[in-house]
């Protein structure tokens, strides 16, 4: 699908064409951005949503302008299109941060997350729990987004790839625990079993890591001492034939 | 029993046990009769494994904890084997248990799924026996040898052979100085007359009388092991005959005790061995054990210590100290006060 604001031939009026999608449902529906949600440009119309994000975006303008559908006042040259179309990704992603955080975002983040949309754990023992996005930073370009199993209480990374290289901080480090807290009827109520290691039927005890560690490293010591009492030996050897 | 089979209808001359020959006549059927015991299995949920400590034919050996006592234990692992052998095993070290220098049994456990035996034992700060052996005096050597004999003295004088004696197979915590004879898996109750399965002992450790199919073999067999465990210390070399295979380690023996008293013993018993191990056996003269002896060896190879070797290791079983003779020696003299 090509996209609406590249058409820059075109004379009609601002209003899109009816078979012609706003650039945000169609950023959302691109494959690898299944995980967002289409924030209500009622959302992005509001300055107030949106402060301190200027300073973070380059091009913030001409970024906001892709994501409202404006078409910019000067034609632009090929690599300022490109410029401002990654600018637009960030700030996108930024203002998803906040804008899932709202009653209205968590309502509609609560949607996708009934239709599992953002996958499942893959945990046996979870038992095909959907799980939810969640940053391990709310600054851009630390990590990317993982997911999160609110049966374990585990973090795993995307089960696609196609995932894996979006922003962390477009979800943030709040919103799967602020969801469940506003949904409580999500939190699962069975803990999920334990899976336990077992050799023959006998559990493994807690202090079997510890040990190996221990005779692990008695081992190595007494090889390197093995090996300095022979470099000696040598040693002494080459300077009785001198 | 039977003793018709087709290689003993040679035998002119049957061997019996010289002492305990009757210990299990004397003893409720319940004692020996291990196939009809029933075991109670407990369930393993108080032992959990801490690391592997070692494996064998029939089992795998880890260290564990009991979770309730906090106690340090062994937990071997039985192979899939027959069930009776499993019995013999458990019956035995029942029998034995609390006895002088015997592993104890704890406890008998199985996994309720897979049905996997376990036993379970205290567990023993072992010293590797390879090497903690060069370190031993000779005072050390004559007092763990009577240790080793008290566990042999009363397995036997319980109607019991344990057929794998080996030094892997004897625990030693030298800071304790205490000596476990461990691994009952190979041990068998004795019955005069009964034949037994010449396929036991580790091959280094096998008594002759295993090399040539000697079935009716008694306790005596463990005292040639033990002979052979005590020259591996004495000379400083174990395995002290080390063959390749069955018949190479017949070939190892009588190189060292010579073929002279090797064919007698065959004599005496009528033992019928094949032609073509013969030719390989050959004619050889008896080594004397001084040549055995050198300058790193000498401090424990002393006189005595050859006297009591060498009324060990005899092709007849019969001839073969035992274990109350063994202990009655002039080698254990100097241990008397201690």
């Amino acid at each position: 699908m090509e996209r609406k604001y590249k058409d820059t031939s075109s004379e009609e009026e601002d209003s899109l064409n009816e078979d012609e999608m706003a650039w945000i449902p169609w950023y959302c529906n691109l494959k690898g951005n299944e995980f967002f949600a289409t924030i209500d440009e009622d959302y992005i119309n509001d300055d107030f949503n949106l402060t301190g994000l200027s300073s973070l975006v380059q091009f913030y303008d001409g970024a906001l302008g892709i994501i409202l559908d404006s078409d910019p006042e000067d034609p632009l040259s090929e690599d300022q299109q490109e410029a401002l179309e990654r600018s637009a990704d960030i700030l996108y992603g930024l203002i998803h941060a906040r804008y899932i955080l709202t009653p209205k975002g968590l309502a509609h983040m609560h949607e996708k997350f009934k239709k599992a949309e953002f996958g499942r754990c893959p945990r046996v023992f979870c038992q095909n729990q959907p799980v939810l996005p969640v940053g391990l930073a709310d600054m851009q370009g630390v990590d990317t987004v993982k997911v999160y199993c609110p049966k374990c209480n585990d973090i795993f990374n995307p089960k696609y790839r196609r995932h894996s290289h979006i922003d962390g901080a477009y979800f943030g480090t709040t919103f799967p625990h602020l969801l469940l807290i506003t949904y409580p009827e999500l939190i699962p109520t069975k803990p999920p079993q334990q899976y336990v290691p077992k050799i023959y039927g006998f559990k493994i005890h807690k202090s079997a890591r510890e040990r190996q560690l221990q005779l692990q490293q008695k081992k190595n010591s007494s090889q390197q001492q093995q090996a300095k009492q022979q470099q000696q030996q040598q040693q002494q050897q080459q300077q009785q034939q001198q | 029993m039977n003793h018709s089979s087709k290689k003993n209808k040679n035998r002119i001359f049957r061997n019996k046990a010289r002492i305990y020959c009757d210990v299990n006549l004397h003893k409720p059927k319940e004692y020996w009769n291990y196939e009809a015991l029933n075991v109670k299995w407990e369930t393993q949920d108080d032992y959990e494994i801490i690391r592997k400590i070692g494996r064998g034919k029939y089992s795998e050996v880890f260290e564990g904890t009991n979770i309730k006592n906090n106690e340090k234990c062994v937990i071997k692992v039985l192979k899939p084997v027959k069930k009776k052998k499993i019995k013999r095993e458990i019956k035995i070290l029942q029998n034995l248990c609390g006895g002088p220098n015997i592993i104890t049994l704890l406890d008998v456990v199985r996994d309720p799924q897979s049905k996997t035996p376990s036993l379970i034992f205290d567990y023993i700060n072992n010293t590797d026996f390879k090497h903690l052996s060069p370190t031993l005096t000779d005072f050390d050597v004559r007092f763990y040898i009577r240790e080793l004999l008290y566990a042999l003295d009363f397995c036997h004088s319980n109607g019991i052979m344990h057929r794998d004696v080996k030094p892997s197979n004897v625990m030693i915590d030298h800071q304790k100085r205490k000596l476990y004879l461990i691994d009952w898996g190979l041990a068998e109750f004795y019955h005069p007359n009964q034949d037994y399965n010449v396929r036991v002992a580790s091959r280094p450790y096998k008594g002759p009388e295993l090399l040539v199919d000697m079935e009716d073999y008694d306790y005596s067999l463990d005292m040639w092991s033990l002979g052979c465990m005590f020259a591996g210390m004495l000379f400083q070399k174990d395995p002290f005959f080390h063959g390749h295979d069955n018949i190479d380690q017949l070939v190892k023996i009588v190189k060292v005790l010579g073929t002279e008293e090797f064919y007698s013993y065959l004599e005496k018993y009528g033992i019928v061995v094949d032609h073509t191990i013969l030719s390989i056996i050959g004619k050889h003269p008896k080594k004397p054990w001084g040549r055995f002896i050198t300058k790193e060896n000498q401090h424990l190879a002393v006189p005595e210590a050859i006297d009591f070797l060498e009324k060990l290791l005899r092709y007849d079983p019969a001839e073969r100290l035992t274990t109350r003779e063994a202990l009655d020696h002039p080698y254990f003299k100097p241990l008397l006060s201690h």
